[in-house]
Order: structure tokens, then sequence, then C-alpha cells
């Protein structure tokens, strides 16, 4: 997939912002500052992986944080008991059969991925909850936190891990014939049915690597806190979105390298880390962060490929062809 | 007789028939379920969920989708608080400055939607963020108590017997409901979400109607953040984050529909009155409040099948058509 | 002689390569039921385009009731009193029939805040009732059938104060006795003074409600006549009496074993006891007016839609196509008459477009070699000559042309055993369409059959080496090449 023109305008752009805040921001350009943003990028990244893939095929995966709390809370049970491997096991497993659970429901039944993905979001949450019943499950062995916690040279682990699974799904969309279909019933499902591609199939399989990406994420992410809890993920739909708009990716569907979810994960994590060390407060980084979707977002809309015609909101099903007409 | 019954039977939609079903379960399964206290209990916990799904009912019928509603509650319960504390300013001003704020965000999102032609997912949801930053900002991050209380009376007030929220609520759905139903913007609401071509056609004037619609969701989000604010008697902006999903849910719950031009108000407090029946009744029976979340969607699901009736899967080949 | 109501003086409108009307003169006087004929393709919605605000004339004027008017819009064509009846429905299924008919000038009350109902319902029943109907004006749109639906935007167009109504194609989904209903309507509103303007193939209609006809061909009017002064024959021989001077590649191949064999096919409300065989080494033309289930024939044979009853047989063996991935596995490819919307992927690029539908066979272990794939697409841009500054240009930024050659680019791809084309050349330029022709005519060389719908008479005649011709899902004409004409299929598909 070669590198469009306005992927460059991103890449200017983004380091435009690093530069600025290079120069302006006191202390972000020490050695451990620099860490932190990039262990922080991608963690972002990570979690924006599985709804970016959904967004691929014009759908929306809204359940990612509740998996991933869901998955992460079973898997720490069994890894506290030592059985790490085990655990990890258990947590992607469960995280790819509620993916699995929405892609037949939204493929196959035709549930609008609003809806099914929506109220994915409630029950996995509640089973998370009532499973722990608010406790947190903490103190794993050294063999676990290392997913979280160690480092390869200089570089943090979640970045290497981020940067694998990242560079591993830009092969998979780009390089594998299951990447260029789903592109294909993103850009248009319909032609691709006409055109005797198996889209339901491919749906199917997108929303279950979503949940099995949520449920990785979640795994990275309870490695280095170091204890898992039902309340993890919240934020993790709208921040997922966020990144992947940030990074490229329409809710159009058909649009975006999954690459542009590094870029997103980093002004992301840029704008957290300006306002701490500016000594802004916290509070400050969601109305940065608003404010930079719109922009990213319009300045997209004025570039865009589709042309004049806006495709109408797409909350309701992948199918768009509607019946009757000419 | 039989005339009372063809009356009744179209407004027996699925969501009712459930909602009907759940409370007759719940009263059997506890004993104070169907008591006048709880009924009072439950109007108090769903009033502010109705107001402010009201408002995302309007979106929806465009075909429109509101997501900052949460965060606009929050930023107009954190202006407000801190006007009545630091600017010491009457409540009354306060509240009316509060609701202006949400009003003015809501109209935000409809310029951007309709002059800009952004797919309303963007700018709601960049506000949601915007309205989050500010409220928190606002607030410093802290919880705002202390201020006068007295906006309290809409939400703990008693009048006639009957909780105040309740009174506000009718009201403001008999409005909505003859807006809708008997007024000519109305009709036009569900014209430009029916068939947007059509109604452009026909003189409406559809990009600004839009904006004041979307303009009309903030101001229903504000009127929610008072009540909201009277009921918690504290002003925190984190509070309200999640009403957002929970109006959507209630709105396509009521019947509805997401691709717009066919629903209503009736329908969304329909929709509202089961989810909070649901919530209120799985307390009383004991159910785990986590366990709860876990009705709740399966609850929504089975209220979307039976109002779309929809179980098309089984059919995979769509009819011929005259070619 | 009255003054006429409209006319249309030397109009001329061009798209890039084709050009659709030239130099056409068309008028109406009021209470007249004017009535337009041609192929598809003639220029007749082309015309009314041009009078209802959708496109501006490159050449020529239009006059109403003798003033110049320059309609710039569709609102300003409603404006000027102009209404046209499209097949797609322009009303708001929700709402009901008042509502609809009285949308954006409803009756108010209350000093304008609150509709008046009332005065609505009372609106709209007179209006249908002086159109001859009776319908509910609480009903809601989408319950009612499609000639009701008809019959509201009549309705909505008199409350407009419509003096020219336009009705394209009004019968097609009619039975008989709804026809007449339309009819009756139609001399209710010719008793008004409103002039129509009515759009139809059917031939036998004419007679029954046109007081003049007129003819185009190719985008020339060929002639306009009383009704009364003219024949059935004669208006048909108006309609395709060109001279065929197009050469066509063809070269006649043996016939071969047979490749499809479709008996006694049958989809509620589509098509009714369809037979065709198709044999190696021919095109098979399918001709018929728009309607007649060409492309409901198609889509059942692909997969998309369920038959009802009858077989399909794909070289000797019972086939069982329930989807377009079945179909595409036992070989069969199709081109749709919608390219941009189902046969291309508009935002993705060329190489994509051609390689996708094939992905499995050129692809099959997942992975996709960049060399391959560039060799894939080079290939059939190569063979098929498509013009295109690289392989990774989007596809829409493509000419017509050069992405109906994508099109089949992608289905060559696929190896597919037969060909199905829908309108392979609608809407494309010369050069290109003989390219196409002669790609079609290797194909078959090769042994690969191809059934193609087209609604352009030479096309069907020069390249068909067998014609069907359908009419109202029935298959009703069978010609070899050599017995066919113009006007035999014509007056088949007519029904004459």
């Amino acid at each position: 997939m070669t590198l469009s023109s306005r992927a460059l305008y991103r890449v200017a752009a983004v380091t435009a912002i690093l530069a600025a805040a290079w120069i302006f921001v006191p202390r972000f350009g020490t050695e451990s500052n620099l860490i932190n943003l990039l262990r922080q990028a991608f963690l972002l990244a990570l979690v924006a992986t599985g709804v970016s893939l959904t967004m691929l095929v014009a759908g929306l995966d809204l359940s990612i944080g509740a998996v991933a709390a869901l998955s992460s809370c079973l898997a720490a049970t069994v890894i506290v008991q030592g059985h790490v491997a085990l655990g990890v096991l258990v947590g992607l497993a469960v995280g790819a059969l509620g993916g699995l659970l929405n892609g037949v429901m939204i493929a196959k039944l035709k549930l609008p991925f609003f809806i099914m993905t929506f109220s994915m979001m409630f029950i996995v949450r509640g089973l998370a909850l009532t499973y722990t019943q608010g406790t947190s499950i903490h103190g794993f062995p050294q063999s676990f936190t290392w997913l979280g916690k160690s480092f390869v040279g200089p570089v943090p682990m979640p970045v290497v891990l981020g940067g694998a699974v990242l560079g591993l799904l830009y092969l998979v969309l780009t390089k594998t014939t299951f990447g260029r279909i789903t592109y294909a019933v993103g850009a248009n499902a319909e032609a691709a049915r006409f055109s005797g591609l198996a889209a339901d199939r491919n749906l199917i399989r997108v929303y279950a690597l979503s949940g099995l990406l949520a449920s990785l994420s979640g795994l990275i992410y309870i490695a280095r806190l170091n204890a898992a809890d039902a309340d993890l993920g919240m934020m993790w739909p709208l921040e997922g979105i966020a990144v992947a708009v940030i990074g490229g990716i329409a809710f159009s569907g058909g649009e975006g390298n999954i690459l542009g979810l590094i870029l997103g994960g980093i002004v992301m994590a840029v704008v957290g880390n300006c306002v701490n060390l500016l000594g802004l407060p916290a509070r400050f980084q969601d109305f940065f962060i608003g404010f930079v979707i719109i922009l990213v977002v319009l300045v997209d809309h004025l570039t865009q490929k589709r042309g004049k015609v806006a495709k109408s909101l797409a909350v309701h099903s992948h199918s768009v062809a509607k019946e009757g007409g000419p | 007789m039989a005339r009372l019954v063809s009356r009744i039977t179209p407004l027996l939609s699925g969501p009712v028939v459930i909602t009907l079903v759940m409370i007759a379960l719940f009263s059997l399964l506890s004993e104070g379920f169907f008591s006048p206290s709880n009924a009072v209990n439950i109007i108090r916990q769903a009033s502010v969920l109705a107001l402010v799904s009201f408002g995302q009912t309007f979106v929806i019928l465009l075909a429109g989708i509101d997501l900052s509603v949460g965060a606009v509650m929050g930023l107009t319960s954190c202006v407000t608080a801190q006007l009545m504390l630091a600017g010491h300013v009457h409540p009354a001003v306060a509240a009316l400055f509060g609701i202006a704020t949400a009003a003015v965000c809501g109209l935000l999102n409809g310029m951007v939607h309709s002059f800009l032609g952004l797919n309303p997912f963007v700018p709601t949801f960049g506000m949601w963020g915007m309205a989050l930053g500010a409220a928190l900002i606002i607030t410093e991050e802290r919880v705002i108590t202390g201020f006068p209380s007295s906006l309290r009376f809409l939400h703990d007030g008693e009048f006639l017997g009957l909780p105040a929220p309740l009174f506000l609520v009718a009201a403001v759905f008999l409005l909505l409901h003859l807006f809708l139903r008997a007024t000519p913007a109305g009709v036009a609401t569900y014209a430009i979400g029916g068939n947007e071509a059509a109604a452009r056609l026909s003189g409406i004037r559809v990009r600004l109607h839009k904006t004041a619609i979307y303009a009309f969701s903030g101001f229903m989000a504000g009127i929610a953040g008072i009540l909201f604010l009277a009921r918690s008697n504290a002003a925190q902006a984190i509070d309200t984050i999640g009403y957002e999903f929970d109006s959507i849910a209630a709105v396509v719950v009521g019947g509805t529909s997401l691709m717009g031009g066919k629903g209503g108000v009736a329908q969304t407090l329909v929709g509202v009155a089961l989810i909070a029946t649901l919530r209120n009744g799985l307390n009383m029976v004991g159910v785990n409040l986590y366990l709860q979340l876990v009705f709740i969607g399966l609850g929504l699901i089975l209220a979307y099948v039976s109002e779309s009736r929809s179980l098309l899967p089984f059919l995979r080949l769509r009819r011929a058509k005259e070619a | 002689m009255a003054e006429p109501l409209l006319k249309m003086e030397g109009v001329s409108k061009s798209f890039p390569g084709v050009t659709a009307l030239s130099r056409v003169d068309f008028d109406l006087l009021p209470g007249e039921v004017h009535v337009l004929i041609g192929e598809n393709g003639a220029g007749k919605s082309t015309l009314i385009k041009m009078l209802s605000g959708v496109y501006p004339c490159d050449e020529g004027r239009i006059l109403l009731d003798g003033r110049q008017v320059a309609i710039g819009s569709v609102r300003a064509a409603q404006e000027l009193g102009v209404a046209t009846i499209y097949q797609e429905m322009n009303l708001i299924p929700e709402l009901t029939v008042a509502q609809n008919i009285l949308l954006g000038r409803e009756p108010r009350k209350a000093r304008g805040l609150l509709l008046d109902a009332g005065a609505a319902r009372r609106q709209s029943a007179e209006l249908l009732a002086s159109l001859g109907q009776h319908i509910d004006p609480d009903a809601q749109v989408k319950a009612l059938s499609v000639p009701q639906q008809q019959m509201v935007e009549v309705a909505k167009a008199l409350s407009m104060a419509a003096r020219i109504v336009v009705f394209d194609e009004p019968t097609d989904t009619l039975a008989e006795k709804e026809t007449e209903a339309l009819f009756r309507m139609i001399r209710l509103l010719k008793a008004k003074g409103i002039g129509i303007i009515y759009i139809s193939h059917r031939l036998e209609e004419i007679q029954k409600i046109g007081d003049r006809v007129t003819v185009l061909r190719d985008g020339h009017l060929i002639g306009t006549l009383p009704v009364a002064e003219v024949r059935l024959d004669e208006l048909i021989r108006m309609m395709v009496g060109r001279e065929i001077t197009d050469q066509f590649p063809r070269h006649r191949q043996p016939r071969g074993e047979v490749a499809l064999e479709v008996k006694h096919l049958s989809v509620r409300g589509a098509l009714h006891d369809v037979s065709l065989t198709v044999h190696r080494g021919e095109i098979v033309g399918l001709s018929g007016l728009v309607g007649s289930g060409r492309t409901a024939l198609a889509r059942v044979l692909f997969g998309v839609d369920r038959r009802d009853a009858g077989e399909i047989r794909l070289f000797g063996t019972p086939a069982a196509i329930d989807s377009p991935l079945a179909a595409s596995k036992l070989g069969l490819a199709f081109l749709t008459e919608d390219r941009k919307a189902l046969g291309l992927f508009q935002i993705l690029p060329v190489s994509d477009n051609i390689i996708l539908a094939a992905i499995q066979r050129l692809f099959p272990h997942l992975w996709i070699d960049a060399r391959g794939e560039r060799a894939a697409a080079q290939e059939y841009v190569a063979r098929l000559r498509i013009q295109t500054p690289s392989l990774s240009q989007l596809v829409q930024f493509l000419s017509g042309g050069n992405q109906q050659k994508v099109v089949l680019a992608k289905w060559l791809a696929t190896h597919a055993k037969l060909f199905i084309l829908d309108e392979p050349t609608r809407g494309i330029d010369v050069g290109a369409k003989l390219e196409i022709h002669r790609l079609m005519d290797e194909l078959v060389a090769q042994g690969t059959p191809i059934v193609m719908i087209s609604s352009e008479m030479p096309e069907i005649l020069g390249m068909s080496d067998r014609i069907y011709v359908m009419r109202e899902g029935r298959m009703v004409g069978e010609f070899a090449h050599h017995e066919a004409s113009q006007e035999r299929i014509l007056t088949c598909a007519v029904g004459g």
C-alpha cells in the first residue's frame, strides 16, 4: 500500500507537533519523558487496533473495553495461581469468543452493529463486575508482569509488543487476501458480495479479531498495572475511536492505514503529556483532544476520497442496499 | 368492547409489552415493587434520563446521533454550580446560563454537521471531549458543593403528593409530543429523516432545521443537567458521563428507528420506562448490582428485535424485483 | 389553435463522449396528452430532465406560455409549474397521504403555530377526489399500493399548481385495471387544462390515451404526429429505422456443447416460466424493454435472488446457485448494469479492483506477493488496454469506458466459464465500445459463452449469435442471427 499524500500530510503534521512540543514545552525532550510518551502512545494505539478494524469495514465495536475487562479478569484468576501461559490463552480465547458473538449477530442476523456492540458492552461489563464483585485481582508473577513492565534496551515492552502487533496487522491488512477483502467490504459491501466474495465471513472474522485484540490490550494493561479490575477500559471505545480517527481511519470504511494508529497514539499521548508538563491540570487534556479530533476530521473531509456526497450515518447495518427503488 | 381493544392493540408495541411483563414479573417476585412509593422512586430515577433522551429522540429522528449529551449535561451542572458558588449568581439566572451553554454546544454540533457536512458522529464526539474538558477546567476537577440549594426542589419537591420531576417530565413530554405531531416543524422533522431529498424539494430548509434540532438536543441536555444537579446537590464533571449511551439506548429500545423518520417522544418514554423499571426491579428483587448490567444489555437486544421484528437472517436471499 | 403551454426549440445536450439530444423541438398544448416514445437511450429522459431542472441545456431554449425561461434547478421547475412523476417515489413513506401532499405548505391554525389537520384532510381529499380517487388522507403512504402512491404524487403536483405534469413510464408496475384508473385520472387532468407529457414504451397505450406522439431516436427528433393518424408498425419503423452502418467485430464460431440450460424458471412477481439455452461459442443476446425481466433473470442466475421454480444446469450438471459466492465458484461472472455501485470499489486502486474477485484463485495461500499482484493486474491492463496513469490510481478517477474495462478485467481474472453482461457498453464512448466488443469476441472464440443483456438495437443485432426477447417476465421470442431485424425484435418486445 503506497503512502498517499494525505498520509504524508499526517506524518508531517505530527512531526510538527512533536517539534513544537520539543521547543516550547520544558522537559519534553528528556529521555525519560520521551520513553513515557512512547509507551503511552503505543498502549493507546494497541487499544485502538480492534475498533479500527471494525471501522475499516464501516462498522464499530463499542464493546472493546468491556471485553478487555472480562477477559483480563478471568485470565488474572488463572495467572495469580502461577499458570501464566494458560491464563493468557484463557484471556485471548474469551476475547475472541466475545468478538465472534458480535460478528455472527451482526453479519448473519443482520443486527445493526451499533445495537449489538452497545448491548455487548453492558452484558460483558456486567459479567466482569459480577465476577469480581468490584474487587481487584493482584499479585501476578514476574513472568507475567514482564509483559508490561520490562524493557528491551531503552524501549519499554508495551512499545515492542504494540509495535509488533501493529506491524503484524499491517502485513495482514496489506499483504493477505483477508486484508484485501476487508478493505473491499468496507469500501463497498454490496459490490463485494456481487463479486462473489464471502463478505459475511469476513465481517465475522473482523469482529472476532477485534475482540481478540481487545483482550490482548487488556492483558498488557494489567501486566503493567499488576492488578486486574473489572472497570478496565471504560473509556476505550471512545479513546480508540479518537486514535483511529486522528490516524486516518474513516467511519465510512475501506480507508486508512493501520500504521496511522501510531500517529494517532502519539498525538493523544503528546497532548496529555504536554498538559502535564506545562503544569496545566489534567482536565485540559480532554478539551484539546476533542478539539484536535474535529480539526483533523475537518481537514480530512475537505480532502476526501469519496467526493462531495457524504455517506449517511452508518449506525445501522452493514448492508447498505435497500429494497425498492427504480 | 371490540372498539376499545382495536384502539389499544396498536399501542402495544414490543417494548410496551416487555415493560408490562416486567412489571408483572417484578411485582410477583418482590413485595415492595408494586407500591406507590416505589413508583415515585422510579419516576425520580428516570426523570433525568427521560429529559436527555427526549432531546436525543429528535436527533435520531433525523437519522443523526448526539454523542455529546452526557458531557454537555455535566458542563451545565458545573457551570451552574460554579456560578452560584463562586459568582454568587442567583440560582435561576445561573440555571438559565447553564442551559444556554448547553444549547450553544448543541448549536455548534448542528452547524458543523449541517453546513460542513460532517458525519454527526464526529462533531458530537469532539464536543463530548471539549465539554468534558471544559467542565473539568471549570471545576478544577473537584466536586463542587456548598452552593445554594434552591434548585433542589426540582428534584425533591412534591406537589399534590407527586414528585416534582414528574410534572417537569410530563410538561416537557406533552409539549414535545404536540410539537412533533401537530406543528409544521414537527412534520418537517419526520420528513427530513424519512426522505431528505423529498423534504428539500418541498421547500423545507433542511440545513437550518437540522442545526436547530441539534441545538435543541443540547438544550434538553442542559435541562437534564440542571435536574441532575438538583438531585445530586453536587457538581462533578464526570458524573454524567454515560448518559449519552443510555439516552441512545432508551430511544432505540423505545422503538425510534436509527435510520430516521420513524418514532417519537412517546416511544422514548416507553424506552425510558423499560430501562428504569428494569433497573429498579432488578434492585428490588435483590439481583446483584453488577448482574443488572447484563440484563440491561440482554434487554436492549430483545427490545430491538421485538420492535423491528426483523428476523431476516433466515431469508438469506432477497426477493427478486422487476428488472 | 391554442397557444402552446410549452415549447422546446432546438434543444441539445451532450455528456462526455455521448450526444444525448441533438436539436430537438418539442411542444405541448394545454389539455393534451403528448406521448414521448423511443428506445432506451433515445433521449427521452434527457429531454424530460432538462424540463424538470435536473440538467441545463447546452443549446436551444425553453418557452413557457411564450416566455423564455431558464430552469436552473428542480425547485425552479416546480415553481414554474412543472411536476414530474418518476418511478422512484418522491414521497415520505412514514407520513400520511395528507402530510405528503401538503408538505411544506400545510394549512395552519392558532396563528400559524399548529397544523390544521382538519383542513389538511379536507384539502387532500378534495384534490384526490378531483382526480377520481378516494384514498384515505390519514393512511400512511408506505401502506399504499404503488398505483395509489402514484395518485398521491399527482395530487401533490396539483397542490403545487402544476400546469405541466410529466409521467415517466408510469404503467410499468401497474396491472390493467390500475392502468385504466390512471388513464381516467389523466383525462380529469386534461379537463383542467393541464398539459401532460407521457413517456412510455407500451405502444398499445398510445392510442388509448395520447393526442399526439413524438418519436426520438439516438437523440434526434424523428417526427411528431397526431395519434389518430399513425399506425403501430409505422411507429416501430420510426423508432428503429436507422441504418446500421456500425461494423461489429464478430467472428462466428461453431456452436459447441450446451453451457447453460434454464428450464421453466419462475420467480414470483418477476419471472414466469423462462427457458433458454446457451452454447459454447456463442453470444446470446437478451433483448426487451425496461422492466421485461432481463436483469431479474441475470440476478437469479448469479444467485442474488432465489428462484421459486425451475431448473438451472451448467455444463450438463444441475446447479444449486444460492449466492453470488456459489455462482462465482461454479464459474459464472456477472457484470451488473450499475457498475459504479455494484461493480467497482470506487475508492480502491485499479489493481485491487482487478484482482479482488479472483483473489482466492490467484493467491490461495492467504499471502499476496507484491510482484504477483502487480503482474496479474498489469496483464489485464495491457490486454484490455485500460488507460490509467498507474495501477494504484483510484478507480473512481477513470473514465466510464475504462471503468467498465476494469470490471471486465475483474471477471476475466476469475477464469469464469460463462459471462453474463448487463448493458456492457452503456454510457461508454465509441472507441471503448469497440474495444469491449472485440474482447467479447475474443472471449467467445476461446470457448467462453456470453449472455448479453442490451437495450441497444445495433449491439444486439451486431454481436449476438442468437437473440431472445423478453416481455413482462416471460420469454416471448427467439431469433437466430440471420432471422433477426430491429422491427421484428421490437415488435416482439412490445407485444405487437
